[in-house]
């Protein structure tokens, strides 16, 4: 590389745009967690009694276990005490009826963020169900669903509407138990969405929601419950953005597909949590558990994800092929900057015949953030003709960066087909000074680099949030190279 | 030799093969020609014997006997000879070794003992000498690192060893060079005789011009659409397919 | 010690054997070895590198030190060296004898480099490995009974061969040995470490060898597992690289009842190469557990692991291999691969090629496949007339063998090709193939 390419510095010195804290009073619950808290979050919401039971069970659990430690993840100790476990804006009366009744103030937020809310916004089309803190206040386009008899609404409401589902569906691909996050956002768990999409439907459109933290010191624990009946598909795409704050944010959610006989769903995330400074002080810690089941016969779950915030990422959207001919996607973009790290992944779990899954991972580290992938293909005997492809590649920028890949390959089953190939290098320099030569800048050359190597991923997310992503990456690694 | 009736079948699910109807008789050299993608590869596997192709449909008797009810190995031993589009690079596996496995596994099958070493390196030496290849791919893998010619002159080679009675070359003209297609049609020509009998799938008249054809056959869309003499592959070459197409819609 | 510890036999045997040893001149270097064993215990498959090999029925058996023994059988590796040297449950037989008239070489017993030097010899006997996973050589440290300690000052004339057997009569006996060779700048040798024996007794082999490369010396080992089926080696191999060293690795294991063969690299000074082949074949009820890391430490560094795993039986067979680039290094090139062929719906294949990149001038890549035979490799051969049976002989054979074509010692290879045959079904037409 030239000497004369910008400082490496100087360009990775990029604010954060989204942070401002918004003054609304909140009905908080003081810092601390034990028996209490968790009933009073039951009681708050004025759940039936088997969830009650169900929380206070995982809450149980939950004692028993201990955090996770992965080498390659570090942080101080996190204080379950210290965090508030509820929080929900103050507005007039009980939750908004329409969108007239929302919080002025909160809308001005949304506004902010670039949150299309009004159906005259941006993104006409999309049904937007925001999640302000841990309590939705706004659902639109509830109307043309409900004519397709889609059901999509606050996990809140849908306990109180369709208590049936909830019980039938509820932690049944992530139990409560299955991780020290998952248990402990089952007992504490505030809100999330919930769809159903029945037999033979086609979700009339994308559905949406957007996430943001608040609040100060609060844990945001949403629970998404997503079901395809057979024959449905449905395209959901989540968005998160957090406010600037120096202490470090917890939020463990819990998202859940269940996907029957033919039904497809498409899962897609773009992740912008605040990912921390320069120096890496604050940021979210972004502890998520996220999985899919393909409960019938050639059901489909694509997850798509691209992870560009949080100080800490760690997620692995995974998918259990249990049904004959089922399939199970994971496409991901991973950027690590500054003092962030993304330890993600997926696992395919393969159990039906003839089931597919393909992985295709693309990690970017820059500055001192590490970046990791960690992985679980596993092939069960009963899963005969079962095949995997999995790609996984890293791009390194600065010296300082780390990038991982620890992928598992378990096969237990002599008919079934699994490949794995991980690359990881430095961001071409050829390339890099072929796009200088043609009088291209460095940062627009790294620009298309990049893009070029994230294609495979891009390519997988609707639309309209391509284009965002893209932005959103460039944005990222602003300067990232010199 | 070779009749096949109302032959169906699926790959992968898919219906590729929609009823064919061939017969081809002891002597007769036919080719067939089509679009990409119209099945003809597919007819070519199914009948050496391609396990995860389906067939749903129809029969196919070689020599009288039911072809579809024995395994591809079987079928080759009994003179069935398939040169592939895309012959199969195995490292590893000697080609000398594999030539002399397949010719002994006939020999045995015809109640013939098996070759020793020195009559078969005289036999194989003087084939390829024939074929214009050099005698150093005796020692590689089958196929292993070849050129596209260099394959589809090592399946004639192939060919020329085991004397099949009836040959599928499947596009082994595609690929070749001038020179090479000479030699490739020397080696099939060398084949020809009254009681054997060869089917070229081809998308140029250009091999037809050594290799001349008794029958010459259109297929499309997993049947042969039509069939004729060898001014049809004349025909082929100035007008191309479409003209048969909408003609068969009319 | 807790509660749980004291319910492990093993553990405690060896703590016995250890305490029951006379102390020798390296006693402190063993019990500081000793005490940290004790420390961590025996692996379970909490530990992520034993995740896949659970030590949970040998951890509750006691075990006692395999006594003494005269060689009881020869190695079929015998016709690469003229003058193998023999080590007979840990002790060489007959002493150590120096090959005939190959000055470059220089041997002697451990026992024999103890009493000399203890103090160069103690310093040496640290592992470059994870602690996790080099738990067996840290035992093998404390309690190493004997072994050699090779020097290779400039080119050896021909390969020097190791037989490791093991031979006792009891089914609770425990053979602890090591081998260390030091290559001298510029030097070159080839070493054939042969693990055999086992004589129907499910006795315990925890070897270890450390490889030590001067600046451009150059190193072709081969470790070779050919126990019977009673027999389980923890096998610790360590390989220390100076600059512009070249180490070829070859692990072939065609025996045992279990077999953990660990490699431990660093690439310590520029232009060090190291390319490592694992042939790993199970059957039975054979487990195989290869865990190789390889850390490059310095810049123009480059590795190579490649591996062919094949699981036939109820057998399970696990690779596992780490490339870790430190930072500050420049210019480090790594490359994994690892092919699988499971044969049976019994059996089982774990892979784990893992990287850890700590600078940004690298190159890395790995890929890892597992499954079946390839469909239209054996269609090809069956319509040539070839019938199934033979034909997957032939593939698996041929899949196999692949591996062992970077071999530069032909007798080594012949004879590994022969061994490996007897493993297979159809032995008879591959042994009319070659
Ligand atoms: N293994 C396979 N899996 C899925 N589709 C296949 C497979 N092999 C062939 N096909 C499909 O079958 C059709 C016929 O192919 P082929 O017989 O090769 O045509 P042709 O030889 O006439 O060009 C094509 O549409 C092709 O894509
Ligand atoms: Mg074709």
């Amino acid at each position: 590389m030239s000497s004369k390419a910008p400082e490496l510095e100087t360009l990775l010195s990029r604010k954060y745009q989204h942070g401002f804290v918004t003054d609304i009073e909140s009905d908080s619950l003081p810092p601390g967690l034990d028996e209490t808290t968790v009933t009073f979050i039951s009681r708050k919401k004025r759940e039936p009694q088997f969830l009650l039971d169900w929380r206070l069970k995982a809450y149980r659990h939950w004692l028993t276990l201990r955090e996770p430690s992965w080498a390659t993840v570090q942080h101080p100790p996190i204080d379950y005490q210290a965090i508030s476990y509820f929080s929900a804006p103050r507005t007039p009366g009980d939750a908004p009826k329409s969108i007239d009744e929302v919080d002025p103030k909160l809308l001005a937020t949304y506004e902010k963020l670039g949150i299309p809310l009004h159906e005259r916004a941006r993104l006409a089309g999309v049904a937007v169900d925001a999640v302000f803190d841990s309590v939705s206040v706004a659902t639109t386009f509830k109307d043309k669903l409900a004519k397709a008899g889609v059901i999509f609404c606050s996990f809140s409401d849908a306990v109180r509407d369709h208590p049936e589902l909830i019980e039938r569906y509820l932690g049944t691909v992530v139990p409560p138990g299955d991780n020290f996050f998952a248990a402990l956002n089952s007992a504490v768990f505030s809100d999330g969405s919930f769809v159903y999409v029945p037999a033979g439907v086609r979700c009339p459109m994308e559905l949406s929601t957007y996430f943001r933290i608040n609040a100060a010191k609060t844990g945001q624990f949403e629970r998404t419950l997503i079901v395809a009946a057979e024959g449905a598909s449905v395209s959901y795409l989540e968005g998160c953005t957090a406010p600037m704050r120096d202490e470090n944010q917890l939020h463990a959610a819990v998202v859940e597909l269940i996907a029957l006989d033919d039904a497809k769903i498409k899962y897609s995330t773009v992740q912008n949590w605040y990912p921390g400074d320069e120096h890496g002080v604050g940021g979210i810690y972004n502890f998520v558990t996220k999985r899919g089941e393909c409960r019938g016969r050639n059901a489909k779950i694509s997850w798509t994800q691209v992870e560009t915030g949080s100080a800490i990422t760690w997620k692995y959207p995974s998918c259990v092929l249990k049904g004959d001919g089922s399939v199970g996607e994971f496409y991901s973009v991973a950027v690590a900057n500054n003092y962030q790290q993304a330890d993600t992944g997926t696992k395919m779990i393969h159990i039906g015949r003839n089931t597919k899954s393909t992985i295709v991972s693309k990690g970017i580290s820059a500055g001192h953030a590490v970046n990791t992938y960690r992985g679980l293909v596993k092939v069960l005997p009963t899963a005969t003709g079962a095949r995997n492809f999995t790609q996984c590649d890293s791009l390194l920028m600065g010296s300082r960066c780390a990038a991982h890949t620890f992928p598992y390959v378990e096969v237990r089953n002599p008919d079934a087909t699994v490949e794995h190939e991980a690359s990881t290098s430095k961001i071409g320099e050829d390339q890099l000074f072929y796009c200088l030569q043609r009088g291209v800048s460095a940062e627009d050359a790294v620009n298309m680099i990049v893009s070029g190597f994230c294609k495979a991923v891009f390519k997988e997310l609707p639309m309209e949030f391509a284009v965002e992503a893209q932005n959103l990456l460039s944005v990222s690694l602003e300067g990232a190279v010199g | 030799m070779l009749k096949i009736s109302q032959l169906r079948a699926n790959v992968a699910g898919r219906n590729i093969l929609k009823g064919v109807d061939l017969e081809v008789r002891a002597g007769e050299v036919h080719a067939i020609m089509g679009p990409n993608g119209s099945g003809k590869s597919t007819l070519a596997q199914v009948l050496a014997g391609r396990e995860d192709y389906e067939i749903t449909g129809g029969s196919v008797t070689f020599d009288g006997a039911d072809l579809l009810a024995m395994p591809a190995e079987e079928r080759a031993r009994a003179g069935l000879f398939l040169g592939f589009q895309y012959p199969v690079e195995i490292p590893g596996v000697n080609n000398a070794y594999l030539l002399k496995a397949a010719l002994n596994a006939k020999r045995k099958k015809a109640g013939l003992a098996e070759v020793d070493a020195y009559e078969f390196l005289g036999l194989i030496k003087a084939k390829m000498k024939f074929m214009g290849m050099d005698e150093s791919f005796l020692s590689r893998g089958v196929n292993e690192g070849f050129s596209g010619g260099e394959k589809k002159r090592n399946e004639i080679l192939q060919m020329l060893v085991l004397e099949p009675k009836l040959a599928l070359l499947d596009e082994t003209d595609s690929g070749l060079d001038i020179d090479a297609l000479k030699v490739v049609a020397k080696g099939v020509n060398s084949l020809r005789g009254a009681d054997r009998s060869i089917v070229l799938v081809t998308h140029y008249q250009r091999l037809l011009g050594y290799v001349e054809p008794d029958r010459v056959h259109v297929f499309a869309d997993g049947r042969i659409l039509k069939s004729g003499d060898k001014t049809l592959a004349l025909e082929l070459e100035a007008r191309g397919y479409d003209w048969l197409r909408e003609g068969r819609v009319a | 010690m807790s509660a749980a510890r004291d319910q492990d036999a093993a553990l405690r045997s060896f703590e016995a054997a250890w305490r029951a040893r006379p102390e020798d001149r390296i006693a402190a270097a063993r019990a500081d070895a000793m005490q940290r064993f004790l420390a961590l215990g025996l692996p379970t498959t909490r530990d992520e590198s034993w995740r896949y090999t659970s030590l949970r029925a040998l951890a509750g058996r006691p075990f006692v030190d395999a006594e003494p023994a005269p060689p009881a059988r020869s190695s079929w590796l015998a016709g690469v060296c003229a003058a193998p040297v023999t080590i007979v449950n840990g002790r060489p037989s007959s002493g150590a004898p120096q090959p005939a008239g190959d000055p470059a070489l220089t041997i002697e017993s451990l026992r024999a480099a103890i009493d000399r030097d203890p103090a160069s010899l103690a310093a040496r006997l640290g592992s470059i490995g994870a602690a996790e996973s080099e738990r067996w050589a840290l035992l093998n440290r404390a309690l190493f009974v004997d072994g050699l300690q090779v020097r290779v000052a400039g080119r050896a004339a021909a390969p020097l061969l190791i037989v490791h057997s093991a031979e006792s009569a009891r089914d609770d006996a425990a053979v602890h040995s090591r081998v260390i060779v030091d290559v001298a700048a510029g030097a070159e040798a080839t070493i054939v470490e042969h693990h055999l024996g086992g004589s129907g007794h499910a006795t315990l082999v925890n070897h270890a060898t450390q490889l030590h490369l001067a600046p451009g010396a150059s190193v072709e080992h081969y470790r070779v597992f050919s126990s019977d089926e009673r027999t389980t080696h923890f096998d610790a191999l360590e390989v220390l690289q100076g600059a512009g060293s070249r180490c070829r690795q070859f692990t072939v294991a065609l025996g045992g009842a279990m077999v953990r063969a660990n490699l431990s690299g660093r690439l310590d000074a520029p232009g060090a190469e190291h390319d490592s082949y694992a042939l790993l074949v199970g059957r039975g009820a054979r487990q195989l557990d290869c865990v190789n890391a390889i850390v490059h430490a310095a810049s123009r560094t480059t590795s190579r692991q490649t591996a062919r795993a094949l699981a036939a039986g109820s057998s399970r067979v696990v690779f596992n291999s780490r490339v870790l680039v430190e930072a500050g290094t420049a210019g480090a090139s790594s490359n994994q691969s690892c092919r699988g062929l499971l044969l049976s719906p019994t059996a089982e294949i774990d892979t784990r090629p893992q990287l850890e990149i700590l600078a940004d001038d690298v190159k890395c890549a790995h890929g890892a496949t597992t499954g079946r035979l390839d469909p239209n490799m054996l269609f090809y051969l069956l319509s040539r007339g070839i019938d199934r049976a033979s034909a997957q002989t032939l593939l698996i054979y041929a899949f196999l063998d692949d591996l062992l074509t970077g071999m530069s010692l032909p007798g080594a290879r012949r004879a590994i090709e022969d061994a490996l045959i007897g493993e297979l079904p159809g032995a008879d037409l591959l042994r009319s193939y070659r």
